[in-house]
């Protein structure tokens, strides 16, 4: 796996400059900008900085490209029209050029979402595209592609009592003995205004993703952003039209997972394929990988977390 | 017998292209059996079907992009569609079909949402107006009168409910003139076939589908294709296995399989209705005899 190291002395520096810190995905963030997504931590030497400044129209010679961004051995070049431009280099440094009056909520949805992603793959952290709750000290994570429901089932669960490590994002790293683990990530969920409904909560006062959207975020609270925690089921959600679950095989396994990496074409540009195999090799061979088909309609959810309930022997918490 | 010819096809999208219920998957079963040899044709229709492109999919454009199409504004996200496209038909091999629904438009930076560089051929599926509506009242549960608000307004969507995140980008119907005139006056190259002469002589019309997607389709392979994708055949193995596109509450794909159906379910208002507002592409398209009036009994 490749080594990514602290900044340099010189940027180090520049902390002082710096008024915020957070931690995220086990990652120490120094930020000129507010993030209140993220948990603050007390002033600490950041693995990752982020900044306002200028960032290149283009790459000189980018390796690879998408409709909205550019790549090259040590940069991922991000523009959202009308918002901002994002320069991430190294797996060290994000640098924002914001457009003017910009909504500062629009600018962090992407910083926190396809920058971030970049950021990960850079530093070969392998970001599934799942939201994960912990039950009995473990982590169990729900993938599947946007719209999925993930967000919705796991906002479900910590509203049974299961405290919720991340929402869109999980990232999986190998801990001791190589055993995947999972860590915290940002401190809200993202739902929206139906799902939001259904759980009984209230739209008024909550932020919302984006300025245009019926979207939401739903805070949460409780859960120390320092630690990590053993992964040991991963459930990948599809369609059905009733509620069942298969364990997949090993191979099936690894390919469900790969699938369901986030912003995967960013990171195969960005060369972390083969280090995130190993890692969902890893998670095949320790944790249990299940497909649950269901109908995607509100009402399938109390079903199917009464039935995964029985399965970790949680009923009636 | 597999898709070698389309070695020799030119490269880009076969677009199946049509207002909803009016044979689109229909076609698509036919051309996926036709690509396939016997031995690997599959009574789940999911997974003959499953693996075409759907041009409203969301997961297809949030994988290339690399930004949800839910985290982006409209006009941008709907600018962005043919870079889509573009990376889809640059990344195939052999002969990749993708469903449309869509009404062809131009993005809101006014280039063609599906793009002439990326794009094989279209091939465009039309059915009488009145038998849509019926047959959309009973897929989506509507009354017949809601069936007919749908097919006569211009700006009718599919998904984009503004409370939850669809499964699919939203999709621009206009209405089901509208519709069918952006396709027949598209500067793709395009064949237009009619549902009812799929039922009535789908030997000939699907062979004319074939030849004009270049799919290769011998005799001895297309035959056997056309007797086991009979329309009550599919109904039969639908009735097995749901199929995933459909939407949760919806009814069957293959419900009834007639044409002139609408005779019976649609009252005089809702015919005259209909052919006021979509009567000079019915008449061009052969659904409007000068005798036949409303053919209400």
């Amino acid at each position: 796996m490749a080594s990514v190291e602290s900044p340099p002395p010189r940027e180090v520096g520049s902390i002082a400059r710096l008024h915020h810190n957070y931690r995220v995905f086990g990652l120490i963030i120094g930020s000129h900008l507010e993030l209140p997504e993220l948990a603050s931590i007390t002033k600490a030497l950041p693995d990752v900085l982020v900044t306002v400044g200028g960032v290149p129209r283009r790459l000189d010679h980018p390796s690879a490209a998408g409709p909205l961004w550019e790549v090259d051995d040590e940069h991922f070049l991000l523009r959202i029209p009308g918002v901002a431009a994002y320069l991430v280099t190294g797996g060290r440094t994000v640098t924002i050029e914001p457009h003017a009056g910009v909504v500062p909520g629009d600018v962090r949805l992407y910083l926190l979402g396809t920058a971030l992603g970049a950021l990960l793959h850079q530093r070969r952290m392998l970001p599934l595209h799942a939201a994960t709750a912990l039950v009995k000290g473990r982590a169990v994570a729900f993938a599947g592609e946007s719209g999925a429901g993930k967000s919705t089932l796991v906002a479900h669960l910590g509203e049974r009592g299961y405290p919720i490590l991340s929402d869109d994002v999980t990232v999986v790293t190998l801990g001791r003995h190589r055993r995947p683990v999972a860590h915290a990530g940002v401190r809200l969920i993202k739902l929206w205004a139906d799902a939001l409904q259904f759980l009984g909560c209230d739209s008024r006062g909550l932020l919302r993703d984006h300025s245009g959207l019926q979207k939401f975020h739903l805070p949460i609270n409780g859960l120390d952003p320092a630690v990590s925690f053993p992964l040991r089921e991963v459930y990948v959600l599809t369609d059905g039209p009733e509620v069942t679950l298969r364990r997949l095989s090993g191979l099936q396994s690894v390919a469900a997972l790969a699938r369901n990496t986030y912003r995967l074409r960013i990171g195969r540009a960005l060369g972390s394929t083969p280090s995130h195999f190993e890692v969902c090799t890893r998670i095949s061979q320790t944790a249990s990988v299940k497909i649950v088909r269901r109908p995607r309609t509100v009402e399938s959810i109390p079903e199917l977390l009464d039935r995964l309930e029985t399965e970790w022997g949680t009923t009636g918490r | 017998m597999g898709d070698d010819g389309a070695l020799r096809a030119r490269p880009g999208i076969v677009w199946i292209a049509s207002y909803p219920r009016s044979g689109n998957t229909w076609i698509r079963i036919v051309l996926n059996r036709l690509l396939l040899p016997r031995h690997e044709w599959q009574d789940d229709l999911d997974q003959l079907i499953g693996g075409d492109g759907h041009s409203g999919d969301r997961s297809l454009f949030d994988g290339v992009v690399g930004v949800d199409a839910a985290e982006l504004d409209a006009d941008v996200s709907d600018s962005l569609r043919p870079r889509v496209y573009e990376t889809l038909a640059r990344e195939s091999t052999g002969t990749r079909l993708v469903k449309v629904h869509d009404a062809y438009r131009l993005t809101s930076s006014g280039e063609p949402l599906f793009p002439a560089s990326a794009t094989r051929c279209v091939i465009h599926a039309v059915r009488d107006p009145r038998d849509v509506a019926v047959s959309l009242a009973h897929f989506f549960a509507m009354t017949m009168d809601e069936a007919v608000n749908c097919i006569c307004d211009p700006k009718q969507t599919i998904d984009g409910t503004p409370g939850r995140l669809d499964r699919q980008l939203p999709q621009r119907l206009f209405d089901w003139s509208g519709h069918a005139t952006s396709w027949l006056s598209c500067p793709l190259p395009r064949l237009t076939v009619r549902f009812e002469d799929m039922l009535a002589d789908p030997f000939t019309t699907f062979r004319r589908v074939a030849r004009f997607a270049e799919i290769p389709s011998p005799t001895s392979h297309f035959i056997p294709t056309i007797e086991a994708s009979e329309f009550s055949r599919l109904q039969n193995m639908e009735e097995k296995t749901p199929l995933r596109e459909k939407p949760h509450s919806a009814g069957r794909f293959f419900r009834r399989g007639r044409s002139g159906s609408w005779r019976d379910a649609l009252n005089t208002t809702q015919v005259i209705r209909i052919i006021e507002a979509h009567g000079d592409v019915m008449k061009s398209l052969g659904y409007l005899e000068e005798r036949q009036g409303t053919g209400a009994s």
